[in-house]
């Protein structure tokens, strides 16, 4: 308890907000949020690659890892530590930052307030650090060839059962129509056809170019002071092997114009529910001064439900359940979706149109407006609550060349201006509509009913 | 958080302790009867606000026996949000509040969460509750839009297997029908209709106020008496009871989708459960239960996963409520014959020796960790408390029960579970 005093008079009075960075080397960094306002710590760590033909391997990568380690070889004993580190939850997976590939292994567990904590920070990180630098390997020194086996049939039914998922295919086909010849068009799951490359021997070579090569931004937020998080991370996580100057990585941001003639993709599938995507696309960055004006465009269009297509498409017209939009600053895209009964989709389609029309000509209802920009305070104000949150603003800030702080961050969406908008909206084309519907059951279904 | 946060006596609460932390939840009674918690989290920026009323799905009909249309707790709870002011999310909205609701089985809630003007949104909350303001234009425009939610529902492969189970479990209990109907039995519901549903069930003596964040008890207490106010007295609704025959209504069905993978239901038909800190107590141990067999690493997770009969979407779960409980596994699958055999075995083999003592301490610690995860954000902390306000049973009944369960009733609940009636339900590729 002495100690836990000790440690709470170097933390701000607000539980600490600000985030400490330490450069450590190699490529690697420390970023550390002290707060006592959790109870259970998290540190997550980002290691990023090009988005390119090892996509799929490293989807794959991620799962053989989360599978097993040299120090617990099998899935049951991975489970047991975890369960005996008080349920430590554990998650390794792959995700896309713009034309950038990020696996990213994270681990939340508690360091206090139960039986026994003493010590549980560097028990929970030694963890950590096993399961991204040992894992399980075979006598010939590759990646378990049964693990690796199991994690190959599971992506590869993963990546068949995609559609399965109506919304989230829909998105995925519309930015790959979207993008198409962009690294970003095969998204972070991969592609079928490069899942017989995937071997032990590949996969090894692959874990040990991302260990010695990857920049790498390791976070660690909880009751724990930048010091003594420091001491841990480099006692319990660190790996060895890393190179002396690891991979310069281009950026992430790839904007570019719209095409001149939009395209339509229409996918016939027997769905009760049609899902209508449309990608609009403006060579606007992350880092360009008319970003705050993009995030304002997107918001008034359809960032909730004081937005225009929630008043417009579902409560004027009663024509869906959901309709959003957002705008994908890495590659400058004002995506929109919407859900409703295929017999609408022309309507529907010309109305979002005049609805983005009108919001990039700068004429911003102002209901919408206010409720944007009080929703994005409420949404920088609750990052202190919310460490996920918080570490992917962070770390997404880094990557893209965005304003770090979530504060200076909001005060530029705030002091947007409807001239700005309006210059968002003379570069934004309509890019690609896709719509996933049209097929027998949607046409049985024109009576209604279930 | 404004001047509400500032610590004024509770008078009129009740201070709780949670076991594990030691936090203190304050309880009290509002004037006319809403049951009100509140978590103080100080230090936290968010405040996440709740009033819920003790109707869902699984009531079907009126206080005076009038039969309800499926679906109209639903329907009910999206036209709760407009006002003779109008829409109440614009209220929120221009205050940076983020507001929703959602129906089950057996409660309907309101919530918003916000960082600031705790207070008036407090009202709002409190003063939707008060009254419902619709007429048929309105009533005939939502039809569509929940028509469109019901059918994106459809064609979800998860919901879709789950209904299908409890329509295969259950013969005659409501908690077979889909919480929001269908387009036909939502056609009739009209204004006069859902008038008299709002005014049976709404009642500030049916509800529950829950609120976790930086924020004053006693005002959340005294706010809740000035605002969940009735013309007239009233009391907490006792729900109907259903006579579910102990059997299964299908021991085998199939649906067919548009879907590329298969999927596999096995779900079991556990007794109705027993009341307050009983039945959290056998909600806790089927926690263990399904833990240890169907986890990570479990005993029957464990080899099906080497053995690649199933992957990373297998998973189990269990409910209870008023009437009914069931426990069901759900898994992805290529062949699906050839994964019920392997199922089959795999769970003949783990219900064969009782579980030993490491096993549920290891359980017992993880579960305590994961609770103790909850109080990382008041919407955790918020779900938890609504759950101990609506179980009627002592505050600290889970931590407690977690804490006194041995093996031998973790097995007993295993082969009690285990030997239920049970159902396979298939999702199949149009």
């Amino acid at each position: 308890m002495a100690r836990r005093q000790a440690r709470s008079r170097r933390r701000s009075p607000s539980g600490g907000g600000r985030i400490q960075t330490r450069v450590l080397g190699r490529g690697l960094r420390l970023h550390v949020l002290t707060t006592d306002r959790f109870t259970t710590a998290a540190c997550r760590v980002f290691l990023h690659r090009p988005l390119d033909a090892q996509t799929t391997a490293t989807a794959v990568l991620a799962a053989v890892m989360r599978a097993a380690t040299q120090g617990y070889p099998t899935r049951r004993a991975l489970s047991e530590r975890l369960a005996d580190l008080y349920g430590a939850s554990l998650s390794v997976g792959s995700a896309t930052l713009g034309d950038r590939l990020v696996l990213s292994a994270g681990m939340e567990w508690p360091i206090g307030g139960v039986p026994g904590a003493r010590g549980l920070l560097g028990q929970g990180l030694a963890v950590l650090g096993e399961v991204l630098a040992r894992p399980r390997r075979g006598s010939d020194g590759a990646l378990d060839s049964g693990i690796v086996r199991t994690e190959c049939t599971n992506h590869e039914r993963a990546l068949r059962a995609l559609r399965d998922d109506k919304g989230r295919y829909a998105l995925r086909r519309a930015l790959q129509l979207a993008c198409a010849g962009e690294p970003y068009a095969q998204g972070a799951e991969g592609r079928l056809e490069d899942l017989a490359a995937v071997t032990p021997g590949s996969l090894s070579r692959l874990h040990a170019e991302l260990l010695a090569d990857a920049p790498a931004e390791i976070y660690v937020v909880g009751d724990v002071g930048a010091d003594e998080a420091q001491r841990a991370v480099q006692r319990h996580l660190l790996w060895q092997g890393r190179s002396p100057r690891p991979a310069a990585l281009p950026s992430p941001v790839g904007t570019c114009a719209g095409r001149v003639r939009r395209q339509r993709v229409a996918e016939p599938d027997s769905v009760a529910q049609g899902k209508l995507v449309l990608v609009f696309r403006a060579p606007v960055g992350a880092s360009d001064p008319l970003a705050p004006a993009a995030h304002t465009l997107a918001g008034v269009l359809g960032g909730g439900p004081f937005a225009r297509l929630f008043k417009v498409v579902r409560e004027t017209h009663g024509l869906c359940y959901y309709a959003n939009a957002g705008w994908n600053e890495a590659k400058g895209l004002l995506v929109v979706q919407v859900g409703i009964d295929p017999r609408h989709e022309g309507r529907v389609t010309r109305l979002v149109q005049g609805l983005a029309a009108e919001v990039g000509r700068g004429v911003l209802e102002p209901e919408a407006l206010q409720g944007l920009r009080q929703a994005a305070a409420h949404r920088v104000a609750s990052l202190a609550d919310n460490r996920g949150a918080r570490i992917g603003f962070d770390h997404e800030s880094l990557a893209l060349g965005r304003e770090r702080s979530p504060q200076r961050w909001l005060a530029r969406l705030m002091a947007v201006r409807p001239a700005e908008v309006r210059a968002v909206g003379r570069r934004l084309r309509l890019d690609t509509v896709f719509f996933l519907g049209g097929g027998a059951a949607s046409r049985a279904r024109k009576g209604g009913g279930r | 958080m404004s001047a509400v946060a500032r610590r004024s006596r509770p008078s009129g609460l009740r201070a709780l302790r949670e076991p594990l932390t030691g936090r203190t939840v304050w309880r009290g009674q509002a004037a006319q009867g809403s049951d009100v918690w509140v978590l103080p989290m100080p230090g936290f920026t968010k405040a996440y606000a709740s009033v819920t009323t003790r109707y869902g799905s699984i009531d079907t009909h009126l206080p005076d026996g009038t039969a309800l249309p499926v679906g109209i707790a639903h329907f009910l709870e999206h036209k709760m949000f407009q006002t003779r002011e109008g829409d109440v999310f614009d209220l929120y909205a221009a205050r940076g509040a983020s507001a929703n609701a959602y129906t089950t089985f057996d409660h309907t809630t309101y919530l918003f969460s916000c960082s600031s003007r705790f207070a008036e949104n407090l009202d709002t909350l409190y003063d939707t509750m008060a009254s419902i303001t619709t007429d048929r234009p309105a009533v005939e425009r939502e039809k569509g839009i929940i028509g469109q939610e019901i059918a994106m529902y459809v064609d979800d492969p998860g919901w879709r297997g789950y209904f299908g189970m409890l329509e295969a479990l259950y013969r005659k209990h409501p908690v077979r029908l889909d919480i929001a109907g269908t387009a036909q039995t939502i056609a009739p519901i009209d204004p006069a209709l859902l008038e008299r549903t709002h005014a049976a069930y709404y009642h500030p003596a049916n509800l529950t106020v829950v609120v976790a964040g930086d924020v004053d008890p006693a005002y959340v207490l005294a706010r809740a008496g000035e605002r969940l106010r009735a013309p007239r007295p009233g009391r907490a609704l006792a729900r109907r009871a259903c006579a579910e025959p102990r059997a299964v209504a299908r021991p085998r069905s199939s649906v067919r989708l548009s879907i590329q993978r298969p999927r596999s239901l096995l779900g079991w038909k556990d007794a109705p459960p027993p009341a307050g800190a009983a039945r959290v107590r056998r909600a806790v141990a089927t926690g263990v239960v399904l833990d240890l067999l169907f986890g990570e690493g479990g005993r029957v997770q464990g080899p099906l996963y080497d053995e690649g009969v199933v992957d990373d979407s297998f998973g189990a779960a269990y409910e209870s409520g008023d009437g009914y409980a069931f426990g069901l596994v759900s898994a992805e699958v290529d062949a699906v014959p050839a994964y019920r055999r392997r199922l089959e075995a795999a769970l003949r083999a783990a219900s064969r020796s009782p579980f030993t003592r490491v096993e549920v301490e290891r359980a017992r610690r993880k579960l305590l960790g994961r609770h103790l995860g909850t109080f990382n954000s008041p919407e955790g902390a918020s779900h938890w408390l609504l759950d101990v306000a609506l179980e009627r049973a002592p505050l600290g009944s889970d931590v407690k029960a977690l804490l006194a369960l041995t093996p031998g009733e973790v097995t007993r609940r295993r082969d009690a579970l285990l030997r239920s009636p049970s159902a396979w339900v298939t999702l199949m590729p149009r």
